[in-house]
């Protein structure tokens, strides 16, 4: 007798993966949380946050936007306008420390800056560079624009039951004078690049889990029963500033991610982590999953995912928390379908 | 000479045409000619040489009912056209709500553009630059524990902005649906929707009124208001 003899299935390499084809492997995720189709969700983060949102708001749980766009915008160009892509129209939190930038600006911790970029006569939201994409027509537009979402923001944190977060990057762009975080690089979305001024931080360990932490908790001062669940997006980095491969620096990257969503979510009992990266990226899957560029998820990687969130659900707790199936069930949109900012970087390559 | 007015709708021209029907004497200036048919039919119109012509027998024989014998409607012989209902409904900015004059822009136009309410009248504007008005479904009547109350600014302004981007472009005009129908800003009046009854278009169903719960449909009372505003405007 020995622990290891006492151990499920899934615990052992040859039970759990060699002995099955690789879509028979399951059990990888025991949900610590019971998510019924009342429970609020709301969805932020990189862009396979939004696959969560969909594939929840696809089979009726109660996956809640809190900046809804008027009635009669077609849902086309709601799209467009970045509506109903995350839960707020924040665009991509990309970071950890962006995450607690826009927490401390929703519970009035900290101001939001003044800073804005013009071109062309159009304004642009240095924290929302891609929100609008022609632009805010006056300064007063793009600065009521941001309040709307930071308050809607906010009506997340307090209202909502799960919160999802999806780590993406620890590249991050800071204004080196004021400390403050872009979300992406200025100069390449939007903005004019100023060298001395945007510094550029490649976010170790310590500094994405405190920040992270940092965020939980105060968040959950405003809303003590708010639980997280934590993703690692499975996409590999568009571009990297580095000076590593970007196939070094995806790794060295996700690595860390991955470790800190680990140690918080086994030292926070509301926090949890779902296994979206491992699903897509172990080597068990070979690969299947991306698309030829070996970056995209195919759509079929996707719904492999998000079915296992719930049938991991299901195994837990039940099919009662179901409900009545949605007849939109499996509508997961293909991954070219999502908002993806960093994708601008692509335009810079192949210089070499 | 009797002003000739082509009236194109769906189940909300029924207040007006039960209300036309009591006033026509106090306006013999004007020939309201109607050609609707309930829920979307009139989508079902195209355009053949100048003519709006229906594509089913069915569409047929109910314009030729509601017109009084016209099974398709020549465009050339109206001086002034009504397009009423069909899927168009008002934009309102929701208050509390903030959004971009951009996003608020597209939103006036994918609201005025998916509608048959719009494909009628460009078919109509491809052949003629006569005055096309256009009435958007009646403000719903407030449902119980519905406690929404809009600045009665909201609903004019809605008006005035899908004219300034879309319709006055095109020699068209939204009409506004008149003030005394309108209670806390965006519904009509509830006794304006007492005793509606579907729009005749015979069959069985002519007379019925429409159920208890309906909030979308008005009663002559209204198409006599809203007729008498839009005659006035002449």
């Amino acid at each position: 007798m020995n622990p290891y003899s006492t151990l499920p299935d899934r615990a052992f390499w040859k039970k759990a993966v060699s002995e099955k084809s690789i879509f028979d492997i399951s059990n990888l995720w025991s949900p610590k949380f019971k998510i019924t189709k009342d429970s609020r969700v709301v969805t932020f983060g990189s862009c396979f946050a939004q696959h969560i949102g969909n594939a929840l708001d696809s089979r009726g749980f109660n996956w809640v936007s809190t900046e809804t766009p008027p009635k009669g915008l077609s849902q086309e160009n709601a799209k467009k306008y970045n509506y109903n892509i995350f839960s707020a129209r924040t665009g991509n939190i990309y970071t950890t420390s962006l995450l607690k930038q826009w927490v401390e600006w929703a519970t009035g911790i900290k101001e939001p800056p003044e800073e804005i970029w013009e071109k062309n006569g159009r304004f642009y939201d240095p924290f929302r560079p891609v929100v609008e994409p022609e632009g805010f027509c006056s300064k007063e537009e793009l600065m009521l624009s941001r309040e709307e979402t930071i308050k809607a923001f906010r009506e997340c944190i307090v209202s909502s039951d799960f919160f999802v977060f999806t780590l993406g990057l620890t590249e991050s762009w800071f204004n080196s004078e004021y400390g403050y975080e872009y979300p992406m690089c200025p100069g390449t979305s939007a903005g004019t690049y100023l060298k001395g001024i945007h510094a550029f931080k490649n976010q170790m360990y310590p500094s994405v889990m405190n920040d992270l932490r940092d965020a939980i908790e105060i968040m959950r001062h405003e809303n003590p029963e708010l639980r997280f669940i934590l993703t690692v997006s499975p996409v590999p980095l568009v571009a990297t500033n580095s000076r590593n491969n970007v196939i070094v620096a995806t790794m060295e990257s996700k690595s860390v991610l991955r470790a800190v969503a680990g140690q918080i979510s086994r030292g926070c009992n509301y926090v949890d982590y779902f296994p979206s990266y491992e699903i897509i990226n172990s080597p068990v899957f070979k690969g299947v999953f991306f698309e030829p560029n070996q970056r995209s998820v195919n759509p079929h990687g996707v719904d492999f995912v998000m079915n296992h969130f719930f049938s991991s659900l299901r195994t837990k707790f039940g099919a009662e928390i179901f409900g009545k199936q949605n007849k939109r069930v499996g509508s997961v949109k293909k991954m070219n379908d999502l908002v993806c900012e960093e994708e601008i970087f692509d335009a810079f390559g192949g210089k070499e | 000479m009797k002003k000739n007015i082509c009236v194109l709708g769906n189940s909300h021209v029924g207040a007006l045409k039960r209300a036309w029907d009591l006033m026509t004497e106090w306006h013999q200036e004007y020939n309201l000619v109607f050609f609707t048919a309930r829920s979307n039919g009139l989508g079902g119109l195209i355009l053949i040489d100048n003519k709006l012509v229906p594509k089913t027998d069915r569409l047929k024989r109910t314009i030729t009912y509601t017109s009084g014998g016209k099974s398709e409607i020549d465009i050339v012989e109206y001086d002034l056209f009504l397009i009423y209902g069909l899927q168009m409904e008002v934009f309102f900015v929701e208050p509390g709500k903030f959004f971009s004059s951009a996003v608020i822009k597209q939103t006036v136009l994918d609201s005025v553009k998916g509608t048959t309410s719009w494909k009628i009248m460009e078919m109509i504007r491809s052949v003629t630059n006569k005055k096309i008005y256009v009435g958007h479904n009646p403000l719903p009547i407030q449902k119980k524990g519905d406690d929404r109350s809009y600045p009665p600014e909201s609903y004019l302004s809605g008006i005035n902005l899908m004219n300034d981007e879309v319709y006055d472009k095109c020699n068209a005009e939204l009409i506004a649906q008149p003030a005394d129908t309108i209670v806390n800003g965006c519904f009509t009046e509830r006794e304006l929707s007492k005793g509606s009854k579907r729009l005749p278009v015979g069959d069985a169903m002519d007379e019925e009124a429409h159920p208890d719960h309906d909030i979308r449909h008005m009663n002559e009372e209204f198409g006599k208001k809203w007729l008498s505003c839009f005659l006035s405007r002449d």
